[in-house]
């Protein structure tokens, strides 16, 4: 596994750092704004732009590391690749990506809060946003303690989970194409329209239970729990079903890439 | 011993191989040739356990090939490109990871000798010199099986020499090597065993020094014969048709 993680590290730490690298520069930009706010009109658009884009960008580059397991595994499958030529299991293999993709979410992710808090330390005691009124972000209630910390842990928590969800989700999807098509351009049109299947497949379920449950108001929290709602019964499903999702999406892939996928095709 | 069975390969409907019985033994060289489409490249991924949907059995060691019997199985894709982003030492270095046969001194050496930088990144290479990486780190392996798909693709011709005298140096008692190559007249030499495809069946086989002496010519001429007098035979039944 280590030897494993460390060839990921290789092929994939350059774009992992490039990822941190770019929350920062942003953060940078949001906290530059921020400090020389002026009455000016101008300015102050410009600091809660860059402010929005931050706290925007901070929430989606952390879900957006699953894109790193899943260029990995496509990579490996196809001419290209040479780690399932080797004779490491597929399932050791499949879990190292979907671990590494986690490893750098979780990393941004408490990059972005540490730097969220940061921006927040400063914007409040700068007073440009708050001071005219132009947001209504309760900064006195993000500075308490316990919300600040449930806010963090559970935007982490999903964040990290929907990465793993998200990456296996798209791989079984490639996992699918490769399996009904052996050409390269049909496997990527059928790639797409296996992701959104599986996605549909996922909401109409989670739907489904709400309607039956007669719980339709976890409809809305669940969601919300993407971006770090603090309510805990909402992050909880929504931790849940990832891992839930996650699990039945490693075995589908893990599976057809183990039995039924031509390699290095 | 390499057994395949009745082993049968469709791409979207296409036969690439029908049927295919062969038992490869070891302490021989097996050359693989035929026409472009012939199924070589097929045979040499149902045997190295990378096609996963075929009709037959093929077995390796007595053993169904699957995924764990790549740990005696060195196998040269013939268009794997490799990570760009490696050099000769880093391939050395996943190489070791990942095979315990490896023997990284060999693959050292092999590399010095084809004169190759290890520090020259996979991605600002040459063809040629990627060929060149690829042939050193698959025979830097002392595996059990050695599948070597056109291993003299884009090598210049002194390179060709040097892999062949590479395969010649191979200690070949308890191995089998199967050489898949349209350049058959540049590695009769190294094999000792001919095996002559057409659209995915074996049409012709022998001892090459037993065919050499039957038939007073090169066995690459045999080939030629063969090959020749089938198509003009297609060509024919081809015309009386029409």
């Amino acid at each position: 596994m280590v030897k494993l993680l460390r060839n990921e590290w290789r092929r994939y730490g350059v774009v992992a750092v490039s990822m941190a690298v770019g929350i920062a520069i942003i953060a940078v930009f949001a906290g530059v704004c921020i400090m020389f706010y002026e009455e000016s009109s101008l300015l102050n658009v410009m600091t809660l732009f860059s402010y929005i884009i931050f706290l925007i960008i901070m929430h989606c580059i952390p879900l957006a590391a699953f894109v790193i397991p899943v260029i990995s595994y496509s990579v490996d499958i196809s001419r290209r690749g040479l780690l399932f030529l080797t004779p490491v299991s597929v399932w050791l293999a499949i879990i190292e990506k979907v671990l590494f993709g986690v490893a750098v979410s979780a990393v941004l992710c408490i990059e972005s809060q540490w730097l969220t808090w940061l921006l927040n330390t400063m914007a409040a005691m700068t007073g440009s946003i708050q001071s005219d009124g132009v947001t209504d972000i309760p900064f006195s209630d993000l500075f308490s303690e316990t919300s600040l910390f449930s806010w963090s842990v559970s935007s982490f928590v999903v964040s990290v989970t929907k990465t793993a969800h998200s990456a296996l989700s798209i791989m079984a999807a490639i996992a699918l194409a490769r399996f009904a098509v052996n050409n390269t351009a049909a496997c990527v049109v059928l790639s797409i329209v296996f992701s959104y299947l599986l996605g549909l497949v996922e909401n109409m379920i989670f739907m489904l239970v709400t309607v039956v449950t007669d719980k339709t108001e976890f409809m809305y929290g669940v969601y919300g729990g993407y971006l770090g709602s603090s309510d805990f019964i909402s992050t909880l499903i929504t931790v849940c079903s990832n891992i839930i999702y996650a699990g039945i999406f490693y075995f589908l892939c893990t599976y057809l890439t183990t039995k039924k996928i031509n390699l290095a095709y | 011993m390499l057994q395949l069975e009745n082993v049968s390969v469709y791409y979207g409907g296409q036969m690439a191989l029908g049927g295919l019985y062969y038992n490869f033994e070891p302490g021989h060289v097996y050359g693989l040739v035929g026409p472009n489409g012939c199924g070589k490249s097929t045979l040499m991924k149902v045997s190295a356990g990378l096609l996963k949907r075929y009709m037959g059995n093929a077995y390796w060691q007595g053993k169904k090939i699957d995924n764990s019997s790549r740990k005696s199985i060195a196998y040269l894709p013939t268009n794997l490109v490799y990570y760009r982003y490696m050099t000769p030492a880093d391939m050395g270095e996943f190489y070791s990871d990942f095979f315990s046969d490896f023997n990284r001194d060999e693959y050292r050496k092999m590399i010095e000798f084809m004169g190759l930088a290890s520090n020259m990144k996979i991605g600002s290479m040459s063809t040629g010199m990627i060929a060149k990486v690829r042939v050193a780190a698959t025979l830097a392996r002392n595996a059990e099986l050695i599948l070597l798909d056109e291993p003299l693709n884009g090598i210049d011709l002194l390179g060709q020499e040097q892999i062949r005298d590479m395969i010649r140096s191979i200690d070949k008692a308890g191995r089998i090597i199967i050489i898949a190559s349209h350049m058959f007249d540049q590695l009769e030499a190294v094999c000792d065993f001919v095996i002559m495809m057409d659209s995915g069946r074996v049409i012709f086989h022998g001892d090459i020094g037993q065919l050499r002496a039957q038939y007073d010519m090169s066995v690459s001429d045999i080939y030629r014969r063969i090959y020749a007098q089938m198509y003009q035979a297609q060509t024919l039944g081809g015309m009386m048709r029409w």
